[in-house]
C-alpha cells in the first residue's frame, strides 16, 4: 500500500521539508488575512470576500499547496507517533495504511472546496 | 604497607580508615520465583571515602543479605555489567563513589525498557540482538585473504568514530531512552551508535546491508533527538549525535556510501606478526 513501498528516509525527508514549508506557507497565510489585508480585518471572512479571495488563482493555487503539504504532514506525523505507542504487525500495516487513505480523503475533500469556490462558491 | 605510609595516608586523606557515615541504601528486590511484585528493602552501610555503590551492595550482599542479586565482573568501569538506576539516574555502580551522590539515602534499582532476572538484574537479550541486527563489524569481501596486513586508515578517518569505539555495552543509554520506552522495536541508541560507527569506517563496505537494518518502520527514524542517552553514556560516547550523523547519511551520502571502495591494504605484512613463528603446516603467507 502506497507508504509501504516508499523507504522511511524519504518519508522523514518529506516530513521535514512539509514541516518547513507549512511553516513559511502557514505565516503567509496569516500574514495574507491579517497585516497584509487591504481592507479591515472584520471584513476580511465576509462570504463575498472568501469568495473573491477564492477565485484569484495564485490564492486558490497556494491553499491547495498548503493543503497538500499539510495533509501529507499531519498524517505521516500522526503514522509515526502512532507506530511508536504499539508494536505488533497488524498494527504497524493497519497504521501506515490508515493514515495514508485519511490523508487522501483530507486531501480530496480539500481539493473539493477550493475547486467549487475557485468557480464561485457553493449555494 | 609499613605503619609510617598508613599513617601518611590516614592523615592526607580522610574517611579511608573509619567510615565517613552510615548511608541507607534503599534496594529494589524481585525474585520472581517468590515474589508476586516487586518491593525496595532498606540497608544501613558504613561509607569510607571512597566506598562505590557497587562495593555498598556487596558490604549488603556479604553482612546483611545474602540473597540480594547483583551483577558485575571488572569492578572498574570496563565490563559494563552492572549499570542500575541510582537516586533517578542510569550510572555504573562501580564508577559511582557513594559520598559523591551527597545524599544520606540511595535508592538502587535495575535499568529501564529490559525485563528484570532478579533483584538488581535485567535480560541483556533484547539489547544483544538490536546490536546484532545492525552488523556491528566490518563487512568486506576480503577480510580472510590476507589476515597480516592492515587496512590503511589515516588519524582524521580515525577519529571520525573513534569516540563510538569506547562503547561498553552497559545499555545505560537503552535504559534512558524515551522512545526505547515505548516502542520496544526501536533499535535503540547503542545499536544505531554502532551502525554509524561501522559505516563510517573507511575499512568498511557494509553500507548497503546496514541501511536496510535501520532505515526501517523502527529503526534511527524513531529518534527524536531527546538526547538522554548521551547524558547518561559513563565513556564518553554520543550516541544522539551518531544518530544524526547516520540520518545524514541517509539522506546525503546513501548511494556514494553503498558504493564506497572499502580502504585498500598495505602492502607491508604487520610488524607484529613477522615475528610469529608459523606452526608446522601453517600456510605460506
Ligand atoms: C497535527 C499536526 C502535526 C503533527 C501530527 C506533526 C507531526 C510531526 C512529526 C511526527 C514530526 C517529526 C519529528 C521527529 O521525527 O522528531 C514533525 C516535524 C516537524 N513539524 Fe510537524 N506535525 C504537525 C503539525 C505541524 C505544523 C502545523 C507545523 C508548522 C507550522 C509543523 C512543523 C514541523 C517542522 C518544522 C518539523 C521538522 C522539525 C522536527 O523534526 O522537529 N508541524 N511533525
Ligand atoms: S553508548 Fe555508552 S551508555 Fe550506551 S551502551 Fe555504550 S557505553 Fe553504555
Ligand atoms: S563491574 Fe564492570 S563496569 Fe562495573
Amino acid at each position: 500500500m502506497g507508504v509501504d513501498v516508499m523507504r522511511e528516509s524519504t518519508l522523514m525527508w518529506l516530513q521535514y521539508i512539509t514541516g518547513l514549508a507549512i511553516l513559511v506557507l502557514g505565516a503567509i497565510h496569516f500574514a495574507s488575512l491579517t497585516f497584509f489585508q487591504v481592507s479591515n480585518y472584520d471584513q476580511a471572512l465576509l462570504y463575498g470576500t472568501v469568495v473573491g479571495r477564492y477565485t484569484n488563482i495564485a490564492w486558490a493555487s497556494a491553499l491547495e499547496l498548503f493543503l497538500a503539504l499539510l495533509s501529507y504532514h499531519v498524517f505521516n506525523g500522526f503514522r509515526v507517533i502512532l507506530l511508536e505507542l504499539r508494536q505488533d504487525g497488524l498494527w504497524t500495516k493497519a497504521v501506515n495504511v490508515t493514515m495514508f487513505l485519511a490523508g487522501l480523503v483530507v486531501l480530496l475533500y480539500g481539493t473539493r472546496t477550493i475547486a467549487l469556490f475557485m468557480m464561485g462558491g457553493g449555494a | 604497607m609499613s605503619e609510617t605510609e598508613r599513617m601518611a595516608i590516614s592523615t592526607t586523606l580522610e574517611g579511608v580508615e573509619k567510615p565517613v557515615k552510615t548511608v541507607m541504601f534503599r534496594v529494589f528486590r524481585f525474585n520472581p520465583e517468590k515474589d508476586e511484585k516487586p518491593y525496595y528493602k532498606d540497608y544501613e552501610v558504613p561509607i569510607y571515602r571512597f566506598t562505590t555503590v557497587l562495593d555498598a551492595l556487596l558490604y549488603i550482599k556479604y553482612n546483611l543479605d545474602p540473597t540480594l542479586s547483583v551483577r558485575y565482573s571488572c569492578r572498574m568501569g570496563v565490563c559494563g555489567s552492572c549499570g542500575m538506576i541510582i537516586n533517578g539516574k542510569e550510572r555504573l555502580a562501580c564508577k559511582t563513589i557513594v559520598l559523591s551522590l551527597n545524599s544520606n539515602i540511595v535508592t538502587v534499582r535495575p535499568l529501564n525498557n529490559l525485563p528484570v532476572v532478579r533483584d538488581l538484574i535485567t535480560d541483556f537479550t533484547p539489547f544483544f540482538d538490536k546490536h546484532k541486527q545492525v552488523k556491528p563489524y566490518i563487512i568486506r569481501d576480503d577480510v580472510e585473504a590476507h589476515y597480516d596486513r592492515e587496512f590503511i586508515q589515516s588519524m582524521d578517518e580515525l577519529m571520525e568514530f573513534m569516540m563510538i569505539t569506547n562503547c561498553i555495552k552497559c545499555g545505560l543509554c537503552y535504559s534512558a531512552c524515551p522512545t526505547t520506552a515505548t516502542d520496544e522495536l526501536f533499535l535503540g541508541p547503542q545499536a544505531l551508535a554502532q551502525a554509524y560507527r561501522y559505516t563510517i569506517d573507511t575499512r568498511d563496505s557494509g553500507a548497503k546491508e546496514r541501511f536496510e537494518a535501520v532505515d526501517t518502520n523502527h529503526g534511527v527514524w524513531r529518534c527524536h533527538f531527546a538526547g538522554a542517552c548521551s547524558a547518561v553514556c559513563p565513556k564518553g560516547v554520543d550516541p544522539a549525535f551518531a544518530i544524526q550523523q547516520l540520518k545524514k547519511l541517509l539522506l546525503y551520502r546513501r548511494k556514494k556510501m553503498e558504493k564506497r571502495a572499502p580502504a585498500h591494504e598495505s602492502n607491508k605484512p604487520r610488524e607484529l606478526l613477522k615475528k610469529v613463528e608459523y606452526p608446522e603446516g601453517w600456510p605460506e603467507q
